[in-house]
């Protein structure tokens, strides 16, 4: 699990006063975060990115009204799932689906150059069984098992209670042993 | 515990949040659950697999994309951005749009006679208010003349073959207003919006044939009822009575009917001699109001149309008894207007119209050519040019350069007419090239033009 870097100290207080250099900072910090939950979430690339500048867009119209009770990741993460599950339930994806497709993809491209078959077709099968999960299971598991938030956080950025977020966790977790069993080692 | 049970803890003992009791009671049930114990080792190895996924990193240039996006914009493409962006705002304000725009068109179109008018192709201008035609007190009676043979009416003629030119254009409406095979569907709604309305309002073609009249008598033509009896001279059988509505219904008899466009090569005839000339008129003339209302219904002009009524022989089973529900107390009438000019039912039966056309047949049968083209053009139009004789001039140049030629030049009530015959497919430019020579109105078109247009230019 990746580690959050912390933001860079005094960043929150410097996109407060509307410094420039500040968003641009805040930007390059968080880019493939906020980006990796949006395409796992999404499986499509142009749509996560879509969303992913929606979601810069977002902060930076509304940093002002952080009040920084949480972690700046963790509002990130809380408006990236925000997005992604709002356009996941609205009828607004005119993007086609790239789906397992994009997902597969991104499996080939592992920067392992060394990767077998074997190993690629393993990938493969992860992130098309992750991609297959119901939307509020997969958000938990991007956010705990991918992207490494604590339990806390993760029910923060959902806004659910933390117990929620184990139950979904654990059947989600679950669900994904039963599908990838034979693939397991 | 279950083996249930123990699987719902699989979570918290991976997190270490079990308690210390259930932690040995799970560790009892996993040492004798072979079962139980693969399936943790299974659950480990998924959410082991879990934490290896590779990251997933944002495409190039997404940060410069975002900054892009961020950076203050001039208020115009904020503007531009806040409507068309987001799709639930773009959707609405797109139809928004697009049905303003539909009411501007419409609005602009109703208040724009042009326009109408442009539309109207088969609509005449408005003329001012006038006695109605069929009351109008027909010529002294004459010696009657029978009705010539179709031979001297148009020589070298083939009655099978079709000529589209032959046809009136209010035959020529009726018949492109349901199936002909000619014009768009504009221009055969256009049509059949004209004859109805013809059919429904007599006042109006009265005052077309009004003024008709008045273009006859300054011209020094006969009056214009002609139309009326011209069909009795004609060959063929006459042909039952049918209301107007029934041809305006039944347009394939008109304009598909092969013998009805048969008639003749008249327009040509036509251009060969003025059109001022008296129509020839043979003896039967049956009143036919309706018949004039028809014709008049596509005619802006004073040009005499009697020939080419004379011509289609086989429209004469068209519409013949129309006038009947226009105006009822109108004269009898024993013929359909179209009824053939041979045929001598009409001139027993209607012998006030005989008179009439008796009243004519002198000069008529003097000038068998003149009658042949007494019809009206296929189009109409109006130049308004601060020269009007220089324009004049130059209408000669224009239609030779688009392969027709002038056929006549006469003064009208109204100003000078000069009429051009150009071929169909040249028509457009030359109408295009007039607006050169001053302000070009067209005021009457025909649904389905003939090979050859024939066209009347009136300068102002």
């Amino acid at each position: 699990v990746r580690e959050i870097p912390a933001a860079p100290a005094g960043l929150v207080e410097r996109l407060r006063a509307g410094e420039a250099r500040a968003f641009e900072e805040l930007v390059r910090a968080y880019q493939h975060r906020v980006f990796a939950v949006a395409f796992r979430m999404l499986g499509s690339g142009a749509e996560a990115e879509e969303v992913a500048q929606e979601v810069f867009v977002r902060v930076h119209r509304s940093v002002g009204t952080f009040r920084g009770d949480a972690a700046l990741s963790t509002w990130l993460y809380a408006i990236t799932s925000r997005v992604c599950l709002t356009r996941l339930a609205s009828g607004e994806r005119k993007i086609a689906r790239e789906g397992d497709e994009a997902l597969l993809r991104l499996a080939d491209e592992r920067p392992d150059a060394t990767a077998t078959i074997e190993e690629r077709e393993r990938a493969r099968a992860l992130h098309r069984a992750i991609a297959e999960l119901p939307e509020d299971r997969r958000v938990v598991v991007v956010l705990r098992d991918i992207e490494g938030l604590s339990y806390d956080d993760v029910a923060a950025a959902l806004g659910l209670e933390v117990g929620t977020v184990k139950s979904r966790l654990h059947r989600a977790r679950m669900e994904l042993k039963d599908r990838l069993e034979k693939l397991l080692p | 515990m279950t083996c249930s049970e123990v699987r719902e803890r699989f979570l918290d003992l991976e997190d270490g949040a079990l308690a210390e009791d259930e932690r040995r009671a799970l560790d009892a049930h996993l040492a004798t659950c072979a079962s139980c114990r693969e399936d943790l080792a299974r659950y480990r190895a998924t959410v082991a697999w879990l934490h290896t996924v590779e990251p997933v990193r944002a495409p190039v240039g997404f940060v410069d994309r975002v900054l892009g996006t961020v950076a203050p914009m001039p208020w115009y493409r904020r503007l531009a951005r806040q409507l068309l962006f987001p799709l639930r705002v773009k959707l609405p304000v797109e139809a928004t749009a697009l049905v303003l725009v539909a009411i501007g068109v419409v609005y602009v179109f109703q208040r724009t006679p042009e326009l109408q008018q442009a539309a109207r192709v088969e609509s005449l201008a408005p003329g001012p208010p006038s006695p109605p035609a069929e009351t109008a007190p027909p010529p002294p009676a004459g010696p009657g003349t029978p009705g010539r043979a179709p031979s001297t009416d148009a020589p070298g003629r083939s009655p099978a073959a079709p000529d589209v030119a032959s046809q009136t254009p209010a035959e020529r409406g009726a018949g492109s207003s349901v199936s002909g095979p000619h014009g768009s569907a504009a221009e055969r709604k256009s049509a059949r919006a004209v004859e109805s309305r013809d059919a429904v309002t007599p006042g109006r073609s009265d005052r077309r044939a009004a003024d008709e009249r008045a273009t006859d008598a300054e011209a020094g033509r006969t009056p214009r009822d002609a139309p009326q009896s011209e069909a009795l001279r004609r060959p063929g059988p006459p042909a039952p009575a049918r209301s107007g509505e029934e041809r305006a219904q039944s347009p394939s008899r008109s304009g598909a009917d092969p013998s009805v466009e048969s008639a003749a090569e008249a327009p040509r005839e036509r251009s060969t001699a003025p059109l001022d000339a008296p129509p020839r008129s043979p003896g039967a003339r049956a009143p036919a109001p309706m018949q004039d209302r028809a014709e008049t219904s596509g005619r802006s002009t004073g040009e005499p149309r009697v020939e080419r009524r004379a011509e289609a022989p086989a429209r004469s089973t068209e519409a013949p008894s129309s006038e009947g529900r226009a105006e009822p107390g109108a004269r009898p009438r024993a013929t359909p207007f179209n009824a053939p000019p041979e045929s001598p039912a009409p001139r027993t039966t209607a012998p006030s119209t005989a008179g009439k056309a008796d009243a004519r047949s002198p000069s008529t049968a003097a000038q068998p050519q003149v009658a042949s083209k007494a019809s009206i053009p296929d189009a109409v139009g109006r130049v308004s040019a601060r020269d009007p004789a220089s324009a004049e001039s130059q209408i000669a140049v224009l239609a030779v350069r688009h392969g027709g030629r002038v056929v006549s030049r006469r003064a009208g009530p109204d100003g000078v007419v000069v009429e051009v015959r150009v071929p169909r497919d040249r028509y457009r430019a030359l109408v295009e090239a007039l607006g050169d020579l001053g302000r070009f109105t067209p005021e009457r078109e025909a649904a389905a033009l003939p090979p050859e247009v024939w066209l009347a230019i009136h300068f102002d």
